[in-house]
Protein backbone atom coordinates (compact mmCIF):
# COMPACT_ATOMS: atom_id res chain seq x y z
CA UNK A 1 0.00 0.00 0.00
CA UNK A 2 1.49 3.24 -1.16
CA UNK A 3 1.52 6.39 1.20
CA UNK A 4 -1.80 7.40 0.62
CA UNK A 5 -5.03 5.33 0.63
CA UNK A 6 -6.93 4.71 -2.61
CA UNK A 7 -11.07 4.84 -2.22
CA UNK A 8 -12.93 2.87 -3.66
CA UNK A 9 -15.52 6.12 -4.00
CA UNK A 10 -13.29 8.85 -4.43
CA UNK A 11 -14.64 12.31 -4.10
CA UNK A 12 -12.64 13.52 -7.27
CA UNK A 13 -15.26 14.95 -10.02
CA UNK A 14 -12.43 15.81 -11.93
CA UNK A 15 -8.77 16.24 -12.56
CA UNK A 16 -6.72 18.02 -14.63
CA UNK A 17 -3.21 18.27 -16.15
CA UNK A 18 -2.22 21.39 -17.73
CA UNK A 19 1.28 22.81 -19.58
CA UNK A 20 0.88 26.44 -20.66
CA UNK A 21 3.62 27.16 -23.27
CA UNK A 22 5.68 29.62 -25.20
CA UNK A 23 4.27 28.83 -28.78
CA UNK A 24 6.72 28.88 -31.85
CA UNK A 25 5.74 32.08 -34.02
CA UNK A 26 4.30 29.85 -37.17
CA UNK A 27 1.83 27.56 -34.62
CA UNK A 28 -1.92 28.91 -35.90
CA UNK A 29 -5.01 28.54 -34.17
CA UNK A 30 -6.49 26.42 -37.09
CA UNK A 31 -3.67 24.14 -37.53
CA UNK A 32 -4.41 22.72 -33.92
CA UNK A 33 -7.34 20.60 -35.23
CA UNK A 34 -5.00 18.36 -36.91
CA UNK A 35 -4.15 16.99 -33.39
CA UNK A 36 -8.01 15.20 -33.94
CA UNK A 37 -6.92 13.02 -36.81
CA UNK A 38 -4.84 10.17 -34.74
CA UNK A 39 -7.38 10.64 -31.93
CA UNK A 40 -11.15 10.52 -33.79
CA UNK A 41 -12.20 7.40 -32.53
CA UNK A 42 -11.87 7.54 -29.45
CA UNK A 43 -12.78 11.30 -29.09
CA UNK A 44 -15.28 12.32 -31.73
CA UNK A 45 -16.57 15.48 -30.44
CA UNK A 46 -15.35 18.81 -31.14
CA UNK A 47 -15.59 22.49 -30.13
CA UNK A 48 -13.92 25.40 -30.20
CA UNK A 49 -11.97 26.98 -27.18
CA UNK A 50 -12.97 30.75 -26.48
CA UNK A 51 -10.89 32.88 -24.59
CA UNK A 52 -12.69 36.28 -22.93
CA UNK A 53 -10.02 39.07 -23.06
CA UNK A 54 -10.57 42.75 -23.07
CA UNK A 55 -10.81 43.32 -19.26
CA UNK A 56 -14.34 43.07 -17.42
CA UNK A 57 -17.13 45.29 -16.46
CA UNK A 58 -18.98 44.95 -13.82
CA UNK A 59 -22.60 45.98 -13.70
CA UNK A 60 -25.30 45.39 -11.03
CA UNK A 61 -24.19 41.71 -10.02
CA UNK A 62 -23.01 40.96 -13.04
CA UNK A 63 -19.33 40.22 -14.49
CA UNK A 64 -19.05 40.09 -18.05
CA UNK A 65 -16.53 39.95 -20.05
CA UNK A 66 -15.97 41.92 -23.91
CA UNK A 67 -14.81 40.09 -26.29
CA UNK A 68 -14.09 36.60 -27.57
CA UNK A 69 -11.83 35.05 -29.29
CA UNK A 70 -11.01 31.31 -30.77
CA UNK A 71 -8.13 29.69 -29.26
CA UNK A 72 -7.93 26.23 -29.79
CA UNK A 73 -9.88 23.24 -29.68
CA UNK A 74 -11.96 20.88 -26.84
CA UNK A 75 -11.83 17.31 -28.37
CA UNK A 76 -14.56 14.72 -25.98
CA UNK A 77 -14.09 11.21 -25.37
CA UNK A 78 -17.27 9.29 -26.43
CA UNK A 79 -18.94 9.08 -23.13
CA UNK A 80 -17.42 12.36 -22.39
CA UNK A 81 -15.49 12.22 -19.59
CA UNK A 82 -12.27 12.57 -20.89
CA UNK A 83 -11.63 16.22 -22.90
CA UNK A 84 -8.32 17.09 -24.09
CA UNK A 85 -7.66 20.79 -24.54
CA UNK A 86 -5.50 22.06 -27.42
CA UNK A 87 -4.52 25.64 -27.33
CA UNK A 88 -1.27 27.69 -28.90
CA UNK A 89 -0.37 28.52 -25.58
CA UNK A 90 -0.75 25.53 -24.00
CA UNK A 91 -2.41 22.02 -23.55
CA UNK A 92 -4.88 20.21 -20.99
CA UNK A 93 -6.29 16.95 -20.43
CA UNK A 94 -9.19 16.90 -18.05
CA UNK A 95 -10.45 13.37 -16.78
CA UNK A 96 -14.32 13.38 -15.55
CA UNK A 97 -15.40 11.12 -12.52
CA UNK A 98 -15.05 8.06 -12.19
CA UNK A 99 -11.10 8.58 -12.20
CA UNK A 100 -9.46 5.87 -11.69
CA UNK A 101 -5.44 6.44 -10.49
CA UNK A 102 -3.01 8.94 -11.28
CA UNK A 103 -0.82 6.34 -13.02
CA UNK A 104 -3.55 5.86 -15.56
CA UNK A 105 -4.24 9.89 -15.84
CA UNK A 106 -0.55 10.39 -15.81
CA UNK A 107 0.11 8.08 -18.63
CA UNK A 108 -2.42 9.34 -21.10
CA UNK A 109 -2.20 13.08 -20.29
CA UNK A 110 1.66 11.88 -21.44
CA UNK A 111 0.30 10.57 -25.08
CA UNK A 112 -1.56 13.68 -25.59
CA UNK A 113 1.30 15.76 -24.30
CA UNK A 114 3.35 14.04 -26.65
CA UNK A 115 1.28 14.13 -29.89
CA UNK A 116 0.48 17.82 -28.77
CA UNK A 117 4.79 18.90 -28.97
CA UNK A 118 5.01 17.17 -32.16
CA UNK A 119 2.54 18.72 -34.42
CA UNK A 120 2.84 22.44 -33.03
CA UNK A 121 6.67 22.56 -31.59
CA UNK A 122 6.12 24.92 -29.32
CA UNK A 123 9.66 26.72 -28.02
CA UNK A 124 9.63 25.93 -24.69
CA UNK A 125 7.06 25.60 -21.47
CA UNK A 126 6.22 28.08 -18.97
CA UNK A 127 3.79 26.49 -16.59
CA UNK A 128 3.09 23.54 -15.47
CA UNK A 129 -0.22 22.43 -13.21
CA UNK A 130 -2.70 19.51 -12.26
CA UNK A 131 -6.33 20.60 -10.39
CA UNK A 132 -8.40 18.09 -8.51
CA UNK A 133 -11.81 19.33 -8.00
CA UNK A 134 -13.49 16.97 -4.90
CA UNK A 135 -17.23 16.77 -4.18
CA UNK A 136 -17.86 15.53 -0.35
CA UNK A 137 -20.94 15.03 0.51
CA UNK A 138 -21.31 15.64 4.02
CA UNK A 139 -24.33 13.83 6.04
CA UNK A 140 -26.72 16.57 7.56
CA UNK A 141 -26.99 17.14 10.50
CA UNK A 142 -23.53 18.10 11.39
CA UNK A 143 -22.17 19.98 14.25
CA UNK A 144 -18.77 21.33 13.07
CA UNK A 145 -17.22 21.47 9.36
CA UNK A 146 -13.87 20.31 11.46
CA UNK A 147 -15.99 16.74 12.00
CA UNK A 148 -14.91 16.45 8.13
CA UNK A 149 -12.60 18.95 6.37
CA UNK A 150 -9.76 20.60 8.35
CA UNK A 151 -8.09 23.10 5.69
CA UNK A 152 -11.28 25.55 6.51
CA UNK A 153 -13.40 28.92 7.14
CA UNK A 154 -13.33 29.11 11.12
CA UNK A 155 -16.20 31.52 12.40
CA UNK A 156 -15.44 33.12 15.80
CA UNK A 157 -16.93 31.13 18.79
CA UNK A 158 -19.35 34.28 20.13
CA UNK A 159 -20.69 34.41 16.52
CA UNK A 160 -23.76 31.99 15.37
CA UNK A 161 -22.14 28.88 13.74
CA UNK A 162 -24.90 28.47 10.91
CA UNK A 163 -23.40 29.67 7.49
CA UNK A 164 -25.90 29.73 4.06
CA UNK A 165 -23.02 29.99 1.96
CA UNK A 166 -19.18 30.53 2.00
CA UNK A 167 -16.04 30.52 -0.97
CA UNK A 168 -12.86 31.10 0.36
CA UNK A 169 -9.39 30.87 -1.48
CA UNK A 170 -6.58 29.97 0.13
CA UNK A 171 -2.98 30.48 -1.60
CA UNK A 172 -0.33 27.91 0.23
CA UNK A 173 3.14 28.50 -1.24
CA UNK A 174 5.38 25.24 -1.03
CA UNK A 175 9.50 26.47 -1.21
CA UNK A 176 10.85 23.44 -1.41
CA UNK A 177 9.30 22.11 -4.75
CA UNK A 178 9.19 25.51 -5.23
CA UNK A 179 5.44 25.21 -6.12
CA UNK A 180 1.41 27.22 -5.48
CA UNK A 181 -1.26 25.86 -4.53
CA UNK A 182 -4.73 27.86 -4.68
CA UNK A 183 -7.17 26.10 -2.86
CA UNK A 184 -10.81 27.09 -2.79
CA UNK A 185 -14.08 25.57 -0.80
CA UNK A 186 -17.94 26.63 -1.57
CA UNK A 187 -20.47 24.33 -0.61
CA UNK A 188 -23.69 24.00 -2.57
CA UNK A 189 -27.14 23.56 -2.03
CA UNK A 190 -28.66 20.46 0.26
CA UNK A 191 -29.27 17.37 -1.90
CA UNK A 192 -32.60 15.37 -1.75
CA UNK A 193 -30.88 12.72 0.53
CA UNK A 194 -29.78 15.57 3.12
CA UNK A 195 -26.11 15.71 2.42
CA UNK A 196 -24.28 19.01 2.23
CA UNK A 197 -22.06 18.87 -0.46
CA UNK A 198 -18.27 20.81 -0.17
CA UNK A 199 -16.61 21.33 -2.96
CA UNK A 200 -12.73 21.44 -2.39
CA UNK A 201 -11.15 22.24 -5.37
CA UNK A 202 -6.55 21.62 -5.13
CA UNK A 203 -5.28 23.16 -7.98
CA UNK A 204 -1.03 23.28 -7.74
CA UNK A 205 1.13 24.86 -9.92
CA UNK A 206 5.32 25.62 -10.69
CA UNK A 207 6.19 28.06 -13.10
CA UNK A 208 9.66 27.45 -14.89
CA UNK A 209 10.63 27.20 -17.55
CA UNK A 210 11.73 23.77 -18.94
CA UNK A 211 12.73 22.81 -22.54
CA UNK A 212 9.50 20.91 -24.34
CA UNK A 213 10.99 17.60 -24.14
CA UNK A 214 12.56 17.76 -20.95
CA UNK A 215 11.57 14.80 -18.54
CA UNK A 216 12.50 17.26 -15.77
CA UNK A 217 8.13 18.06 -16.34
CA UNK A 218 7.32 14.87 -15.49
CA UNK A 219 9.47 14.45 -12.37
CA UNK A 220 8.34 17.37 -11.28
CA UNK A 221 4.28 16.83 -11.89
CA UNK A 222 5.25 13.52 -9.51
CA UNK A 223 6.01 16.97 -6.59
CA UNK A 224 2.98 18.68 -7.27
CA UNK A 225 0.98 15.04 -7.57
CA UNK A 226 2.67 14.84 -3.87
CA UNK A 227 1.74 18.29 -2.72
CA UNK A 228 -1.86 17.91 -3.73
CA UNK A 229 -2.29 14.34 -2.09
CA UNK A 230 -0.36 15.92 0.99
CA UNK A 231 -3.06 18.92 0.97
CA UNK A 232 -5.81 17.07 0.74
CA UNK A 233 -5.36 14.00 2.93
CA UNK A 234 -4.06 16.63 6.02
CA UNK A 235 -7.22 18.20 5.20
CA UNK A 236 -9.40 15.30 5.77
CA UNK A 237 -10.29 13.47 9.21
CA UNK A 238 -10.86 9.59 9.20
CA UNK A 239 -14.84 10.45 9.63
CA UNK A 240 -14.75 11.73 6.01
CA UNK A 241 -12.43 9.06 4.67
CA UNK A 242 -15.28 6.45 5.69
CA UNK A 243 -17.44 8.63 3.21
CA UNK A 244 -15.28 7.10 0.50
CA UNK A 245 -14.35 3.43 1.54
CA UNK B 1 -0.08 29.61 16.46
CA UNK B 2 2.31 31.99 13.56
CA UNK B 3 0.77 32.71 10.38
CA UNK B 4 3.20 33.94 7.83
CA UNK B 5 2.16 36.30 4.88
CA UNK B 6 3.88 34.89 2.24
CA UNK B 7 4.08 37.29 -1.50
CA UNK B 8 2.44 35.50 -3.93
CA UNK B 9 5.03 34.10 -7.09
CA UNK B 10 4.44 35.72 -10.03
CA UNK B 11 1.65 33.57 -12.06
CA UNK B 12 -1.45 35.38 -13.31
CA UNK B 13 -3.65 33.09 -11.29
CA UNK B 14 -5.68 31.83 -14.14
CA UNK B 15 -6.92 28.75 -12.56
CA UNK B 16 -5.79 25.11 -14.50
CA UNK B 17 -9.30 24.58 -17.38
CA UNK B 18 -11.29 22.69 -15.95
CA UNK B 19 -14.71 21.70 -17.08
CA UNK B 20 -16.70 19.56 -14.85
CA UNK B 21 -19.97 21.77 -13.43
CA UNK B 22 -17.92 21.98 -9.95
CA UNK B 23 -16.04 23.99 -11.69
CA UNK B 24 -18.63 25.59 -13.73
CA UNK B 25 -20.34 26.43 -10.65
CA UNK B 26 -16.89 27.56 -9.22
CA UNK B 27 -16.47 29.76 -11.74
CA UNK B 28 -20.00 31.55 -11.03
CA UNK B 29 -18.84 31.55 -7.41
CA UNK B 30 -15.63 33.96 -8.04
CA UNK B 31 -17.67 36.03 -10.13
CA UNK B 32 -20.44 36.56 -8.00
CA UNK B 33 -17.40 37.96 -5.42
CA UNK B 34 -15.84 40.02 -7.93
CA UNK B 35 -18.99 41.84 -8.83
CA UNK B 36 -19.70 42.04 -5.15
CA UNK B 37 -16.09 43.25 -4.88
CA UNK B 38 -15.88 45.54 -6.98
CA UNK B 39 -19.76 47.51 -6.15
CA UNK B 40 -18.16 50.08 -3.74
CA UNK B 41 -17.35 53.07 -6.07
CA UNK B 42 -14.11 53.40 -4.39
CA UNK B 43 -13.21 50.27 -5.16
CA UNK B 44 -14.21 50.38 -8.63
CA UNK B 45 -12.34 53.43 -9.19
CA UNK B 46 -9.14 51.97 -7.78
CA UNK B 47 -9.22 49.61 -10.72
CA UNK B 48 -8.05 51.42 -13.88
CA UNK B 49 -9.86 49.04 -16.13
CA UNK B 50 -13.16 49.80 -14.68
CA UNK B 51 -12.57 53.60 -14.32
CA UNK B 52 -11.65 53.80 -17.73
CA UNK B 53 -14.72 51.42 -18.78
CA UNK B 54 -17.03 53.57 -16.42
CA UNK B 55 -15.69 56.91 -18.06
CA UNK B 56 -15.27 55.43 -21.15
CA UNK B 57 -19.36 54.90 -21.16
CA UNK B 58 -20.10 57.96 -19.90
CA UNK B 59 -18.51 60.01 -22.34
CA UNK B 60 -19.55 58.06 -25.44
CA UNK B 61 -23.39 58.38 -24.06
CA UNK B 62 -22.83 61.97 -23.64
CA UNK B 63 -20.98 63.26 -26.71
CA UNK B 64 -22.91 60.65 -28.76
CA UNK B 65 -24.33 63.78 -30.68
CA UNK B 66 -22.03 66.48 -30.89
CA UNK B 67 -19.91 67.01 -33.91
CA UNK B 68 -17.32 69.76 -32.43
CA UNK B 69 -14.21 67.91 -31.62
CA UNK B 70 -13.87 70.16 -28.86
CA UNK B 71 -16.26 69.75 -26.76
CA UNK B 72 -15.85 65.90 -27.13
CA UNK B 73 -12.68 66.07 -25.90
CA UNK B 74 -13.81 69.07 -23.07
CA UNK B 75 -15.80 66.59 -22.03
CA UNK B 76 -15.34 65.87 -18.42
CA UNK B 77 -15.13 62.16 -18.39
CA UNK B 78 -12.81 62.33 -21.40
CA UNK B 79 -10.85 65.00 -19.21
CA UNK B 80 -10.37 62.43 -16.29
CA UNK B 81 -9.05 59.36 -18.96
CA UNK B 82 -6.52 61.76 -19.61
CA UNK B 83 -5.92 62.17 -15.75
CA UNK B 84 -5.84 58.34 -15.33
CA UNK B 85 -2.28 58.41 -17.31
CA UNK B 86 -0.14 56.18 -18.76
CA UNK B 87 -2.31 53.30 -17.45
CA UNK B 88 -4.82 54.36 -20.17
CA UNK B 89 -2.95 54.35 -22.94
CA UNK B 90 -3.15 50.26 -23.69
CA UNK B 91 -7.04 50.71 -22.25
CA UNK B 92 -7.29 53.58 -25.13
CA UNK B 93 -5.34 51.66 -27.89
CA UNK B 94 -7.68 48.44 -27.00
CA UNK B 95 -10.73 50.18 -27.29
CA UNK B 96 -9.19 52.08 -30.83
CA UNK B 97 -8.62 48.89 -31.86
CA UNK B 98 -12.07 47.36 -31.83
CA UNK B 99 -13.64 51.08 -33.16
CA UNK B 100 -12.02 54.14 -33.91
CA UNK B 101 -13.07 57.21 -31.93
CA UNK B 102 -11.63 61.16 -30.94
CA UNK B 103 -9.12 59.46 -28.82
CA UNK B 104 -6.15 61.16 -30.43
CA UNK B 105 -6.10 64.11 -28.17
CA UNK B 106 -5.98 62.00 -24.90
CA UNK B 107 -3.45 59.86 -26.09
CA UNK B 108 -1.03 62.69 -27.69
CA UNK B 109 -1.39 64.52 -24.25
CA UNK B 110 -0.94 61.38 -22.04
CA UNK B 111 2.51 60.01 -23.90
CA UNK B 112 3.23 63.72 -25.71
CA UNK B 113 4.07 61.64 -28.91
CA UNK B 114 2.29 62.14 -32.05
CA UNK B 115 2.40 59.26 -34.43
CA UNK B 116 0.08 60.64 -36.87
CA UNK B 117 1.89 61.91 -40.38
CA UNK B 118 0.09 65.24 -40.99
CA UNK B 119 -1.59 63.95 -44.88
CA UNK B 120 -3.42 61.93 -42.49
CA UNK B 121 -4.73 64.43 -40.25
CA UNK B 122 -8.40 64.67 -40.63
CA UNK B 123 -8.89 60.73 -41.70
CA UNK B 124 -9.93 59.00 -38.69
CA UNK B 125 -9.39 55.55 -40.08
CA UNK B 126 -5.64 56.55 -40.91
CA UNK B 127 -4.99 58.60 -37.28
CA UNK B 128 -6.29 54.95 -35.67
CA UNK B 129 -3.89 53.34 -37.87
CA UNK B 130 -1.03 55.47 -36.99
CA UNK B 131 -1.70 54.94 -33.37
CA UNK B 132 -2.01 51.46 -32.94
CA UNK B 133 1.00 51.02 -35.11
CA UNK B 134 2.82 53.42 -32.36
CA UNK B 135 0.90 51.23 -29.74
CA UNK B 136 2.74 47.59 -31.48
CA UNK B 137 5.97 49.46 -31.83
CA UNK B 138 5.93 50.58 -27.95
CA UNK B 139 4.05 47.40 -26.93
CA UNK B 140 1.33 48.43 -25.36
CA UNK B 141 -0.69 46.34 -27.85
CA UNK B 142 -0.07 42.90 -28.45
Amino acid sequence: MGKYEVFRNAPITEAVLEVVVLPSEEAKVGSLIRLHEPIRERFPKIEEGKEFRGGFKVGVGTASFVEEKAIGYLFRSHQENKVIQARLNGFAFSKLKPYENWESFRSEAKVHWNSYIEMTRPLKILRISMRYINRIEIPLPMRDFAEYILTRLHIAPGLPQAISQFFIRFEIPHSEIPAMAVIIQTIENVTDKNRLPLIFDIDVLRENEYPVDSPEVWIDFEKLHDFKNEIFFSSITEKTKELFR
Amino acid sequence: MNYALVPSIEHDLAACPAISEEAKLLKLRAEQLLADYYKPLSTRWANPTIRFSDLKEEWERETAMLSSINEIAMHPAYQQIIGIGPVAVSLILYEMSKKPNHWFWALKSITGEDPVPSRAKGNIGEMTEAWLNWGREQRYLR
